[in-house]
């Protein structure tokens, strides 16, 4: 009796699942990523678990990667050596801050694997250990993305090539801010950014400061290709690559820098 | 058909493939794979429910935007588990040939779909296209196991 009251046709079983389906998919964002975040914060320890048994069969390059590290290392003091050089000629006699002086760096595990054409990952540190949304994470000493949804121990990481990331960069020796947008496939582009100005391949791109986020310049890519845009032949076409490489990455440092406030 | 087996098998595939799979660039499916298993080895209802939920399972794990994965899983899980009653699917040549036809027609509305959500970060066709070969490869391999785990009798299906 019971099974006769609750059957439903199969066109209407259809029917229903097709309306959850587009409810899902037209539901806002902020509300259908709080799924992946619990799944991710569940399964936290499975999910680890399986990227660690990769890791271990995968032939590591442990060298390849600190070197990797030590060069960004060494890009982003030059960078930031350049800058200081730049302030000691404005106003000479000032003490200068070191880079990140004031951040306090929250190391955090990588829980699900990002791959080279994903946008996103996530990691084992939610809002319990201060994360907040916008805060700008390292992966080898390099910027790789900011923090887009906080649950209580987890965190969604968005890379910089996501296509809805947008920040703003400073390209070496160019001394122009400019926006770098994901393109998505683990590359980003650099807009409006004029013919006059000499662009090249190879040249290293840095995250600009921003208030509370990031006081100083941190390497986020190299531009490895450019050419006039088709659309706008007045300015360059750049594209952008991580100096990180993001499916090895194991562990990421989140900035969180003192605001002053406590 | 006996859920909270499904649940299980489920979950697992859900993890194996973001946990494990995810971190290479070209592997199967085994959420599309469980996807054809149950559309040819259940009724139709039971095809669709076990359609969507897989759908959701992906669209869970996989990141990006949610619903693409549902709607795509649970149109084409269904359309094979209708075409199922018309063409047998029970060789295996046949099955890979299933799993690599959804494998594209999945990949592809989600694509379609994401864009629609303006999320989409380009289409890898040969990415697409080996991924959906390895799937069809294995996947008549894993139906035995699938099977046994959801004490299905696969010779007992015929054409409904």
């Amino acid at each position: 009796m019971a099974r006769k009251l609750i059957k439903v046709s199969e066109r209407m079983l259809f029917i229903y699942f097709v309306l959850a389906g587009l409810i899902v998919f037209f539901a806002p964002e902020a509300f259908t990523n709080k799924f992946q975040l619990a799944f991710a914060q569940v399964f936290r320890r499975p999910l680890g678990f399986g990227r660690t048994i990769y890791l271990s069969v995968t032939p590591s390059q442990p060298d390849l990667t600190a070197k990797r590290a030590h060069q960004n290392h060494i890009s982003n003091l030059e960078m930031w050596l350049r800058t200081e050089r730049k302030k000691l000629e404005d106003c000479s006699g000032l003490r200068q801050r070191l880079p990140l002086e004031d951040a306090r760096l929250l190391p955090a595990d990588v829980t699900t694997a990002p791959e080279a054409s994903a946008s996103e990952f996530f990691i084992n540190r939610g809002q319990s250990d201060g994360l907040a949304e916008g805060q700008f994470v390292l992966g080898e000493n390099s910027i790789v993305g900011t923090i887009q949804d906080v649950l209580s121990r987890s965190a969604r990481v968005k890379l910089t090539t996501d296509p809805d990331s947008v920040i703003a960069v400073k390209i070496e020796s160019l001394g122009l801010r400019c926006i770098m947008r994901g393109k998505g496939n683990g590359a980003a582009a650099i807009e409006m950014v004029g013919r006059r100005h000499e662009v090249k391949t190879g040249l290293k791109v840095y995250a600009a400061p921003r208030h509370g986020l990031l006081d100083d310049h941190i390497i986020v890519g190299e531009i490895t290709a450019c050419g006039r845009d088709q659309k706008a032949p007045l300015l360059w076409d750049i594209t952008v690559k991580p100096v990180c490489n993001i499916e090895q990455l194991y562990d990421v440092d989140v900035i969180i820098m003192d605001t002053g406030a406590h | 058909m006996r859920w909270l087996r499904f649940a299980v098998l489920i979950i697992l595939a859900t993890i194996l493939q973001a946990g494990v799979l995810v971190n290479f660039r070209i592997r199967p499916d085994l959420l599309l794979v469980l996807l054809v298993f149950f559309a040819v080895y259940s009724n139709t209802s039971q095809a669709i429910i076990a359609s969507f939920t897989i759908g959701f399972a992906a669209d869970i794990s996989m990141g990006a935007a949610m619903g693409p994965q549902i709607i795509s899983f649970g149109l084409f899980g269904t359309m094979l588990s209708y075409l199922h009653r018309v063409v047998t699917i029970r060789r295996w040549t046949y099955q890979a040939v299933s799993i690599f036809v959804l494998a594209l027609l999945t990949g592809v509305t989600t694509y379609l779909l994401n864009l629609l959500k303006s999320q989409s970060a380009g289409l890898d066709i040969r990415t697409l296209l080996w991924s959906a070969c390895c799937s069809a490869v294995l996947g008549p391999f894993l139906f035995r196991p699938c099977a046994w785990w959801m004490r299905i009798k696969t010779n007992r299906y015929r054409r409904r």
